[in-house]
């Protein structure tokens, strides 16, 4: 069974989720389908020129110059070999290669990695602006609704006003927030909160840390110190760390979950950001380049705009117009 | 920034020259990797497709046949190219109504709020006036609060009305600046989405009420292709300017800034260069490109130096580097005055020819400083001015001296004989053709 024939039953159920994917996405996938559409009608035959538009369209859409140029040369290859000529049968192979690009044989689960012993530690991290803190929060009261007793660390001790709004959105969640501000030793507070997340019996701690470009080595180093404080009082801390990445990002999002990897067992990225114009191609690339897979998105200012990500909906999203 | 692109584009003119002719075969091979390197660089499809287009076109002209040097030829229209595409003249801002009211905008977390603290920091230390901020972003929380405290650090004042309407609010404010003195005005607004209606019209009605001299657009560098959408959408609303563009100390290789000029006509303003409050420079293209093509840019670091010592001693450190005599001794004096020029591997980049010495990728811990300059206080003067005396028992001893270890007494030895190495090619003007 091809790809869409896949996705169309699976979404031929009324699904709430997917009508947030639609509306959050609807800007995002406007311009990008409608071009798609206009190449299939276009052209009535394969030749090099639709190819050059379907390379700028895929380009434009953030996914990474080298995933892309590889997509596309096994994309040719796979015309000529099975001698497609119309681009409305290419559509669908386009849809299903980057799927495939995506998956690559792996099987991809977006459940949390609890702690079956105590305490489930979440680490944050990312460049400045992509959006950790409200990512938080929206996650915070998440895990709030599902029964969950949540506490927020403030380890931003370095962005101005970064822990008063954490300590802001804590009062609007109903959580429990731990901070100091008198120290700039993040590592300190994440010390801190994870004693007290032991000992009042916390499910789940999120900690919030200061956005930092990921070629400061001095604030690297700093994460990784952050970073290795978790193990010490609870077993295997962090158990996720989520790399936040806002969706306008472009080839550098590569750069970042490279650094970030580096430095943490990064676990997942969050796209934040996705209802505005930009696509967040870039997370193609990211899974195929290094191998860090989306697990949420957001797609508007709201709690429940955070989504579990699932790639076939993000496709289906994205193509919708055309099936 | 740049680097990669740096990289690759001194390939591509190596090739070339080479070649000693452009043929059509080889100008398309080297535009081929202009073209990824430029794609890779988040450069605007459209802009790319364009660029390369008119650079084959010129090289592949009759007078660059006849040249004797093809590869200069071909250097000379890439930098002609590359200043046109970033606009021939440096953008100033409009400073002379009192006040001038200038309103920052952009999107979610592209950096407006530091941004702003950084350019009243500026305005008031190099064009001496007296700013005051005005906090009208009402809606992320503790946005105000992030403002007030850059407006404590830097002792301006900050209009703010809590969370009430950001229209009145600036209205209040200018009324408020106007009555105190204050000759420019600073507008913090909300982070929104160019597609956000009624955002947007809230941005609109701010722009009639108070009819701002300046509207900035806050340009994350690290913006991929949708950057031409959030510019238009911007740009259609309001008239913008100018634009910023933040974090351009990240490793983003800033397309943006190749495209924006070009495709919109709205020029670049300033550069976020640091997370520290002085972290904002003007944005001048000339010095932009060449240091896209790798010759480095000695006028800004000079400028900064400028800016935090005096001239005297900048003129002094400019000699003593130009003529190669440094000694660890001077090393010493010279780190303690490095240290106001903030991260120093920003200035390393911004040497002539430093990617092909390899120093584009030094990063100093500022931690290190300590290090360095507590090994350096355990040398004797003699070692100081001769380095290359120091062998292992010495070593041994300035390690213990300082509290450090033989490895980070060898390591500011091979670091310093770098830096000596790069300061012998600059004294032999090897640095004005790095190529």
């Amino acid at each position: 069974m091809g790809l869409f024939s896949k996705i169309k039953q699976t979404f031929k159920k009324e699904d709430k989720t997917i009508l947030t994917y639609e509306k959050g996405l609807s800007k995002t996938r406007k311009n990008f389908v409608n071009k798609l559409a206009n190449l299939s009608k276009e052209y009535d035959e394969i030749n090099d020129n639709y190819f050059e538009e379907l390379e700028e369209l895929l380009i434009n859409a953030d996914i990474g110059v080298n995933t892309v140029i590889n997509f596309m040369d096994k994309l040719q290859l796979r015309v000529s070999k099975e001698k497609i000529t119309d681009p409305k049968t290419l559509t669908e192979i386009i849809v299903d290669e980057l799927f495939i690009i995506y998956v690559n044989e792996e099987i991809l689960s977006n459940k949390i990695n609890y702690n079956s012993n105590g305490p489930t530690v979440i680490l944050f991290v990312g460049v400045n602006g992509v959006g950790k803190t409200t990512t938080i929060a929206k996650l915070a009261s998440k895990f709030k609704k599902e029964g969950k007793k949540v506490l927020l660390v403030a380890a931003d001790t370095f962005r101005a006003g970064a822990v008063e709004q954490l300590i802001s959105w804590g009062e609007k969640t109903g959580c429990e927030v731990v901070s100091d501000l008198n120290t700039t030793d993040p590592a300190s507070v994440v010390y801190k909160g994870l004693e007290k997340a032991v000992n009042d019996n916390y499910d789940m701690v999120l900690i919030d840390t200061a956005g930092r470009l990921q070629n400061k080595i001095n604030l690297m180093k700093e994460l990784e110190k952050i970073n290795s404080v978790g193990n010490k009082i609870i077993p295997k801390a962090p158990h996720e760390t989520f790399l936040v990445i806002d969706a306008t990002t472009g080839q550098n999002g590569i750069s970042q979950a490279k650094a970030f990897k580096e430095i943490t067992n990064l676990t997942g990225i969050i796209l934040t950001k996705l209802d505005g114009t930009a696509k967040g191609g870039i997370v193609l690339a990211i899974k195929d380049e290094v191998g860090v897979p989306v697990r949420y998105i957001g797609l508007g200012e709201k709690q429940e705009d955070l989504q579990t990500f699932d790639i076939e909906k993000y496709i289906y999203g994205l193509f919708k117009e055309m099936m | 920034m740049f680097e990669s692109l740096t990289e690759k584009l001194e390939k591509a003119i190596s090739k070339i020259k080479g070649y000693g002719i452009i043929t059509e075969e080889n100008i398309s091979e080297a535009m081929r990797d202009v073209r990824l390197a430029l794609l890779e660089a988040d450069v605007n499809y459209k802009v790319v497709k364009e660029f390369t287009n008119k650079v084959k076109e010129k090289a592949l002209g009759e007078e660059v046949k006849k040249s004797l040097k093809p590869g200069d030829v071909f250097l000379k229209i890439l930098k002609d190219e590359l200043l046109s595409l970033l606009g021939n003249d440096k953008a100033e801002l409009s400073l002379n109504n009192n006040p001038s009211i200038i309103m920052l905008v952009g999107l979610q977390g592209s950096g407006k709020t530091t941004t702003i603290g950084k350019l009243g920091n500026l305005l008031r230390k190099k064009k001496s006036k007296k700013p005051i901020f005005i906090a009208a972003d009402v809606y992320r929380p503790a946005a105000i609060d992030q403002l007030k405290t850059i407006g404590k650090e830097l002792n301006i004042e900050v209009y703010e009305e809590g969370q009430a309407d950001a229209v009145k609010i600036v209205e209040n404010g200018v009324n408020y600046a106007k009555k105190n003195g204050y000759d420019v005005v600073l507008i913090d607004t909300a982070g929104r989405l160019h597609v956000d209606d009624e955002l947007m019209q809230e941005l609109k009605n701010i722009v009639e009420k108070v009819r701002p001299n300046e509207i900035i657009l806050v340009i994350d560098a690290m913006i991929g292709q949708d950057a031409i959408n959030v510019i238009t959408g911007f740009n259609d609303k309001l008239s913008l300017t100018g634009t910023i563009l933040s974090k351009m100390d990240g490793d983003t290789k800033g397309g943006v800034a190749l495209s924006l000029k070009h495709l919109t006509g709205v020029p670049i303003k300033f550069i976020g260069t640091s997370e520290k409050l002085d972290g904002l420079d003007e944005f001048n293209p000339e010095r932009m490109v060449s240091r896209i093509l790798g010759n480095g840019d000695i006028m800004s670091i000079i400028e900064k130096a400028e800016s935090v010592i005096d001239e005297k001693e900048a003129m002094s450190t400019v000699k003593k580097i130009q003529s190669g005599k440094m000694d660890l001794e001077d090393f010493l004096s010279q780190l303690k005055q490095i240290k106001k020029l903030g991260p120093l591997e920003n200035l390393i980049k911004l040497l002539p020819g430093a990617r092909k010495l390899g120093l584009n990728n030094i990063s100093i811990d500022p931690k290190e400083f300590t290090k360095l300059e507590a090994i350096i206080s355990s040398m004797t003067k003699k070692e100081r001015q001769h380095p290359d005396i120091i062998k292992a028992s010495r070593k041994q001893r300035i390690a213990s001296g300082s509290g450090t270890s033989v490895q980070d007494v060898n390591k500011l030895l091979t670091q310093f004989e770098q830096m000596q190495k790069m300061m012998k090619m600059m004294k032999n003007g090897n640095f004005k053709m790095p190529f």
